[in-house]
């Protein structure tokens, strides 16, 4: 017993006598000591413990709760001893809360709350009131002695809710200071976190960089592994990036078809189980999903999966997805058109040293040979096509003109324009005819190259002193003979072009170059140039201008005014869209 | 400057990784290699020590998160020691406490390993 009381009763010995008044003190002693341990702490825990634990210890007690109104009207279990755990935050409308100790099983309520409270065995329930906003209610259970509560207890308990009020006001408000100051902190960690990753994302232009900076962002801020990003590619959502297995491989076949309802999604959306709309997504183990829209259309989304440690997603993590998601797809944007640009710096690159191939493989001079005049060249077109001419001297008597036009354009045309180049010098200083020639060439393109591959091919062989020739014709647009008297002859004979089918045999054609008298071989560039309105410039006009300009010129000169006059019926467009070759040979005695 | 550094040395059959300065999104692949590399030698127990990390942000605990999984999965651990009150505060707020076993000092961490075996 403190010694104040035994001083007490010393002081007023007649009246201590009296049983009441002794139990009364001790009593008041015992709230003495609760008030001072219940306001030095601002631990809920151990507030709602004291006040549990020391009428549970003091009168027998075997069950007792306590409740906080967290609304009005709805009160939520804060606290309980002697009941199941699982009965704490069960929520619990009670419209009109006794403001007075009530003995539950003497109360005429028939209210649901009674009768639950009934059915915990509560008995005694005391309101906690105090003098500002807070509400909440305080139950105990029955005494083991079976005994009723007496008046005396029931002050004493009361006594003791009036004290723990204040303490439980304090601790509270304490608790939603500390929340408060948390979300802060974590909402200025979420800023961090966004303002990190912006700096970041500004520096790195490749994707897979950026979905690893993504990844990192997410799985440490979110505490998550699990998630996947969509993205549209070619007008398809394709999986760009996975970490951790969402759902199994035989499923996504199915899930990537059903997407197609996440078209109108714009912001970030949680996924519940029976979610109508998007149910398909938390079958395959999805919780959130993150639309990356891009100018009001989604171009992909980030499923995410549930936290590692099983929380829910709070609002201001969604809020942080969203501001997220639009970083992310702007900076995947950003890197597929820094992507775009360099292949096309890259495709220039290329396109040069296609150019670069193709001037190496035409004759850089023209050669000097007695008693002809002979000029070729070539034009090439943006998109560097596969235009081919040369002239090989294969001895003292002979000469070979040869003039090619290979299909596509760029660095393809290129290569196969130096395969044909390197094959035609190797047979031409062979003992072959030019039908010959003519046929291993088209064995070796067929064999060498897909079925698009193929050349138009034209080669002629010149017997210098006699002037008498020979021709072999792959499909190639046909050379004129040409007279100066204005007639001519088109050099039809040969075959198929190059490369289309193996074994061909080529006919070959035969004539003569007397003085005077020339043959002009050329390119589709020079027949198909088209002025403005899309006509072409036809094989009519080449003949109108060789009958105007080929008497009197050498050949240089006539090539010189084809391109002149190409130039002014393209106006200026000539080499659009294609090579343009031509080739120039006169006998001049 | 903000400078990030790693250093590794094994005991036994743990290696400890020594992290120190800032561990960012801009550093963050450094750290990633360092685990990368210890996996490929199929060393799976693992203690980080932070004692002279500067700061952590949410990328560099995103590694953490990217392999704490596998490692389980082959029966080893990330234990992670010597945190600063700052970068504490870091992980707490994130939740990673209820996840990794984040221990007082290097020791604890490899007498933890010691007596699971």
């Amino acid at each position: 017993m403190p010694h104040y009381l035994n001083s007490f009763k010393a002081r007023h010995g007649e009246i201590a006598e009296n049983d009441r008044l002794d139990k009364k003190l001790i009593e008041l002693s015992a709230l003495f000591e609760i008030s001072q341990t219940l306001n030095s702490s601002l631990n809920l825990k151990s507030i709602l413990d004291t006040i549990l634990l020391v009428p549970m210890g003091r009168m027998m007690i075997s069950r007792g709760m306590v409740l906080f109104e967290e609304e009005r009207y709805e009160y939520n279990i804060a606290s309980a001893k002697g009941l199941p755990l699982s009965i704490i935050g069960k929520k619990i409308h009670i419209n009109n809360p006794p403001q007075h100790p009530v003995l539950l099983q003497s109360y005429k309520n028939d209210d649901e709350w009674a009768r639950i409270l009934r059915e915990y065995k509560i008995e005694l329930l005391i309101p906690l009131i105090s003098n500002k906003d807070f509400r909440g209610l305080f139950g105990l259970g029955p005494k083991l002695t079976k005994e009723e509560f007496v008046q005396d207890e029931i002050e004493f308990l009361s006594s003791l809710a009036n004290i723990a009020v204040q303490a439980l006001e304090n601790a509270r408000n304490y608790e939603e200071l500390n929340r408060v100051n948390r979300e802060l902190d974590k909402k200025i960690q979420e800023l961090n976190t966004l303002f990190e990753i912006g700096k970041e994302l500004n520096r790195i232009f490749d994707k897979e960089e950026i979905l690893k900076q993504v990844s990192y962002s997410l799985m440490g801020q979110l505490l998550v592994n699990r998630f996947f990003v969509m993205l549209r590619e070619e007008d398809q959502l394709q999986i760009i990036f996975k970490k951790g297995s969402v759902f199994a491989e035989d499923k996504l076949e199915s899930f990537m078809r059903q997407c197609a309802a996440l078209e109108g999604l714009s912001a970030p959306v949680k996924i519940e189980e029976d979610d109508a709309r998007y149910g398909f997504c938390h079958e395959a183990g999805i919780r959130v999903i993150v639309p990356l829209v891009m100018q009001d259309k989604n171009e992909g989304y980030i499923f995410i999966g549930p936290k590692m440690n099983q929380q829910d997603f709070t609002q201001s993590e969604m809020d942080f997805l969203a501001t997220f998601g639009n970083m992310t797809i702007i900076s995947l944007e950003n890197a597929r058109l820094f992507q775009e640009t360099l292949e096309k710096k890259r495709l220039e690159e290329e396109l040069n040293m296609a150019r670069g191939i193709q001037e190496k493989l035409l004759p850089a001079a023209m050669p000097e040979i007695p008693g002809y005049d002979i000029h070729g060249l070539n034009l090439p077109s943006k998109q560097v096509g596969g235009d081919y001419f040369d002239i090989i001297v294969t001895g003292d008597e002979e000469c070979i003109f040869t003039i090619a036009d290979v299909s596509g354009k760029g660095m393809p045309a290129s290569l196969l324009m130096s395969n044909l180049q390197a094959a035609l010098h190797t047979l031409a200083t062979e003992q072959y005819s030019l039908s010959q020639i003519t046929g291993k060439l088209n064995h070796l393109i067929h064999k060498n190259t897909s079925i698009d591959r193929y050349i138009t091919f034209f080669i002629l062989k010149l017997h210098l002193p006699s002037g008498s020739y020979e021709f072999v014709n792959a499909g190639h647009n046909p050379p004129y003979h040409f007279r100066p008297d204005g007639s001519y002859t088109t050099l039809y004979d040969g075959g198929i072009i190059l490369g289309m089918m193996p074994d061909v045999t080529y006919e070959t054609g035969r004539g003569r170059l007397d003085a005077h008298e020339g043959i002009m071989m050329f390119t589709d560039g020079v027949t198909e140039a088209m002025d403005p309105n899309y006509n072409e410039f036809e094989e009519k006009r080449l003949i109108r201008f060789l009958r105007e300009n080929f008497k009197d010129n050498h050949s240089e000169e006539i090539n010189r005014r084809l391109i002149d006059q190409l130039t002014r019926f393209t106006e200026g467009h000539l080499t659009q869209s294609d090579d343009i070759t031509i080739l120039t040979l006169k006998r001049e005695r | 400057m903000s400078g990030f550094d790693i250093s590794r040395s094994d005991k036994n059959e743990v290696s400890v990784l020594h992290l120190s300065g800032f561990l960012d999104a801009h550093t963050v692949n450094r750290f990633e290699n360092a685990l990368q590399d210890l996996l490929k030698e199929d060393r799976y127990k693992i203690t980080v020590n932070l004692k002279d990390l500067d700061y952590i942000s949410s990328a560099g605990l995103g590694v953490f998160m990217g392999f704490i999984e596998e490692i389980r999965e082959k029966g080893g651990d990330i234990k992670i020691s010597n945190l600063s009150p700052k970068v504490y505060k870091v992980f707490d707020l994130l939740g990673f406490p209820a996840l990794f076993d984040i221990c007082e000092d290097e020791q604890e961490a490899l007498n933890k390993f010691n007596s699971a075996q």
